[in-house]
């Protein structure tokens, strides 16, 4: 084999402007990277060359002889796994894709005017039919739709799914009222229910894909991943499999899932003014807040084209929040946004505004209550709006549980800190005795976390002092610091400082609002049990 | 490596027999695996004392569900006596230089935490999560307190997010000492945020074992190593992002809903400092490059740090013909004129990519050598 010694400029190209790319040389070092295009120059050698979105890898030896001069090479398109049917992904059928593009055009139930909401729930277990095959039930069981005010829309499972014997299919339209709806599941076995966000804009039709999931054992118990899947916004109700846009969405949520910090320039040329896709333009504008220092301005421009695209959307107004300097908006989070990374916006934004979250609105409400591990914000239903609501107990509901245990106990241990006669410093624990008690008992552990961090809201520093000048002058404590303390904690629903809140907020991952409340139910209590004894 | 009185381990494996987790078959064979590794001379130089090494393996607690977190956190909070005892005798408030910190078990991550790892211990609860240690939260306890010099974290355990946040959203007090930046960091998960950790039967002898720790010890045994015979932090993480994948199951390497990747990190200027390991002392020198240069040049397969079986299946009209063996640069490394009736051509290669190409055929077939076991190529697929 002839082998010249001189650098070969490589370059190679995905198909996908949003792949990622990485060459690796024969020491298995990283020698040249990019997204939807890597250049490098290099030694002929043998070199690996991976694509990845998200998690998902794919893997090829490249040989560069260096003896035709500087080589490109165009990578085929990556097979990666999405919910939605689409050519040339990992997990399709030809029957899926037909029938998504089938059900997408037709309305199932008419429930308003201006906009769709089109899910498609599937399964897939191997690309040809196993010699088991044989169980057959319509994926699409359990879902059906509701208002933000929790009013019943449409059930999803208007009719068979297809796929005969082995991993079935089926699809519902609806035709909506713009605006924010709840895909609601019903998990098997009276195990409740779950619920997303899924916002219909006017003249769009919002197209969610789901694959299956088991959620315990048994045949019975596989229903949609409700957390997980796929969104696009069509203009028209219409599903193509081959469109190449899809590909791209899904890959930029693949990047977004896993925190890519880099947007190539093929896919800024397709944000900001020149947007066309939404869908795409919600996930870019995450993956432009990712990078080291995110291009505002381009994330401006593409708020920007969401707004003319779609109008109100939570999704949007959520990634508006971080824009610098964005004064605040007349839009409030009554429901919440579809995407987790969204949610996550809002909250951290109602350290500075506490009003974005109402505390008695849907987001409020669900804020204690997330549920599921995948990109899209998941809840468990707020029990007045369930079957089960009567039995339903606050206790069970152990997000909110724990947050109020902690607060509570965390108060109580301040105010008898305060009241106490002892002022003296305690000494510096151990430093992993922190962490024995963590292990040991977690609730009192994250109250012990939070003594710094709660100390202020209470203003229990200055109190100490307070009371340190009172014995200082009267050689009197108890009664009088009693009363002090009181005056203090019936401080604790009020207001919080900013810095205090943005901690809590951070600690607790829920709205601010939702913390100060919380604070003064607590407060109330702990009132309560002090009249009683 | 020789044992070193400053290298200190701990190694915990449970399998949740009797427990309403399911029962893990890998942890424990992973931790004894990686116990072996750690207090051998040639691995992990550690004294199989008690001090200084801590296996914890729920199997040794005759039933009871051991061991709990208090248990696991004991074992680091020793070292809490140890520095204090230095700090009495008038020394650094210090352990150590090395500190190996193993976990594997069923594992889940923080929502809101997604660097952090915990591992759910014995008497842990299906539904109920609160009985874990939080394996990145030990390691960072020990950096700040810069009790040694390096700290080592392994976890094989799943990273399947929770969402109960204020439980879990404990971060480490801030009280340590004040120049912990100088302590270098080596910490690797088995798989991403948000996905789950593998363990299934692995050859020689099907024992159970984590898809991570088989590619882990693997490295650590010297597939791992650099170009001077060394396992760094840098050589390590390039072999576990290449490699890992080659321990799974053909039906987990096409799965695209599989991560194929370990998690790890480091600060990128301690990638080299941190030597896990020498496989070969001081590395090859200049002779016995030079020899092995040589040696690829006169067509038999020279000495390597870490040599993995190969098997080339030789084309039917093979007898009579040269077979060259490149290595990623194309220097040959190995060459056969096959004889009459040879189906195939058996040598040993380092970790590296490779291309096997006839004399008089103009295209080469690649392929790639790390991976336990033979390496099987075909020239006539």
């Amino acid at each position: 084999m002839s082998i010249l010694t001189r650098k070969v400029q490589l370059t190679i190209r995905a198909e996908d402007p949003a792949t990622e790319i990485f060459i690796i040389d024969g020491d298995f070092e990283l020698v040249g990277r990019g997204v939807g295009e890597a250049r490098s120059s290099l030694d002929p050698g043998i070199y690996k060359v991976k694509l990845r979105a998200g998690v998902q890898t794919s893997e090829k030896l490249i040989l560069l002889r260096g003896d035709k001069g500087d080589e490109e090479i165009m990578l085929d398109a990556f097979e990666f796994s999405s919910a939605a049917p689409l050519e040339r992904t990992a997990k399709t059928h030809e029957f899926h894709r037909d029938a998504a593009r089938a059900h997408a055009e037709k309305v199932d139930v008419t429930a308003g005017k201006g906009s769709w909401i089109y899910v498609f729930a599937r399964d897939w277990t191997s690309k040809t039919r196993p010699e088991d095959a044989g169980r057959v039930y319509n994926p699409i069981r359990g879902l059906s739709l509701y208002d933000v005010h929790g009013e019943y829309v449409a059930s999803l499972h208007t009719g068979e799914g297809t796929g005969g014997d082995w991993d079935p299919c089926a699809g519902c339209n609806v035709e909506v009222a713009p605006g924010s709806y709840r895909l609601r599941l019903e998990l098997p076995a009276d195990g409740g229910t779950v619920e997303r966000t899924v916002v219909a804009s006017r003249r769009w039709q919002t197209q969610v894909f789901l694959m299956q999931t088991d959620y315990g054992r048994g045949p019975e118990s596989r229903e949609a991943d409700l957390s997980r899947g796929s969104v696009f916004l069509s203009p028209s109700t219409a599903f193509d499999p081959a469109d190449p846009s899809h590909r791209l969405t899904e890959l930029a949520r693949l990047a977004l899932a896993s925190g890519r910090h880099r947007v190539s320039e093929e896919l800024r040329k397709r944000l900001g003014r020149q947007l066309v896709n939404p869908m795409f333009g919600i996930y870019g504008a995450h993956l432009l807040l990712l990078e080291p220092q995110p291009d505002y301005e381009l994330l401006s421009d593409t708020v920007a084209s969401l707004r003319e695209l779609l109008g109100a959307h939570p999704d949007v107004e959520a990634v508006a929040l971080k824009l610098p300097g964005a004064a605040p908006g007349a839009y409030r989070f009554d429901s919440p946004p579809m995407l987790r990374r969204s949610w996550a916006c809002v909250v951290e934004a109602t350290g500075a505004q506490s009003d974005l979250v109402p505390v008695e609105s849907l987001s409020g409400r669900i804020s204690t209550r997330l549920w599921g591990d995948g990109s899209w914000l998941a809840w468990a239903t707020p029990p007045a709006e369930t079957r089960a609501a009567a039995a339903e107990v606050e206790a069970e509901q152990p997000t909110l549980a724990v947050i109020r245990d902690a607060l509570a106990t965390q108060l109580r241990e301040l105010r008898e800190s305060a009241a106490s006669a002892e002022l003296a410093p305690p000494p510096a624990p151990s430093v992993f005795g922190h962490a024995r008690g963590l292990l040991a008992n977690l609730a009192a552990q994250l109250l012990r976390s939070l003594n710094e961090l709660l100390a202020p809201v209470f203003n229990l520093n200055r109190q100490r002092k307070a009371d340190d000048a009172q014995v200082e002058s009267t050689g009197r404590r108890g009664g009088e610091a009693q009363s002090h303390m009181s005056e203090e904690s019936a401080r604790a629903g009020g207001p919080l400082d900013d810095e205090t809140a943005a901690k809590l907020i951070k600690t607790f991952g829920i709205p601010r609002a939702q913390i100060e409340k919380l604070l003064g139910d607590i407060e109330k209590r702990l009132g309560d049990a002090g009249k009683g004894s | 490596m020789a044992h070193d009185d400053g290298y200190y381990a701990i190694i915990v494996g449970i399998k949740y027999a009797d427990q309403e987790l399911n029962t893990l078959r890998g942890p424990e064979n992973d931790a004894e695996s990686f116990y072996k590794w750690v207090v051998s001379s040639e691995g992990g130089g550690v004294h199989d004392d008690e001090q200084h090494c801590r296996l914890i393996l729920s199997s040794r607690f005759g039933g009871a569900a051991e061991p709990t977190a208090a248990r696991v956190v004991g074992a680091f909070e020793a070292f809490d006596r140890i520095a204090a005892k230095n700090a009495d005798e008038g020394r650094r408030r210090h352990v150590g230089k090395r500190l190996y910190i193993y976990l594997a078990g069923h594992g889940f991550a923080p929502s809101n935490l997604d660097e952090e790892t915990g591992l759910l211990v014995a008497d842990a609860k299906s539904g109920d999560y609160q009985q874990h240690v939080l394996g990145r939260y030990c390691a960072h306890w020990a950096y700040k307190a810069y009790y040694f010099d390096e700290i080592l974290l392994f976890m094989d355990c799943c990273r399947t997010p929770l969402l109960t946040n204020p439980v879990l959203n404990y971060k480490p007090r801030e009280v340590n000492a004040a120049d912990y930046e100088k302590v270098r960091r080596l910490y690797c998960f088995a798989c991403k945020w948000s996905y789950k950790a593998r363990e299934r039967e692995m050859p020689p002898n099907n024992a159970w074992h984590g898809v991570f720790t088989t590619a882990l010890l693997e490295g650590l045994h010297g597939a791992a190593a650099d170009s001077k015979g060394r396992v760094t932090a840098d050589s390590l993480y390039r072999y576990l992002k290449n490699f890992t994948q080659c321990y799974m199951s053909p039906e987990e390497r096409d799965d695209q809903s599989v991560p194929k990747e370990p998690d790890i990190f480091y600060e990128p200027e301690h990638g080299t400092k941190i030597v896990i390991t020498t496989v070969k002392k001081d590395g090859p020198g200049i002779a016995e490059r030079l020899g092995r240069m040589f040696a690829g040049w006169m067509g038999f397969t020279p000495p390597s740090l870490k040599g993995y079986a190969v098997e080339i299946a030789l084309p039917e009209d093979a007898a009579g013909r040269k077979f060259e063996v490149l290595d990623g640069k194309l220097n040959p490394v190995a060459s056969v004129s096959a004889g009459a009736e040879q189906p195939s051509w058996k040598l040993e290669l380092e970790p590296g990519f490779y291309a096997v190409t006839a004399e008089d055929d103009p295209f080469p077939k690649l392929f790639a050598v790390g991976c336990g076991g033979t390496v099987h190529v075909d020239l006539n697929a």
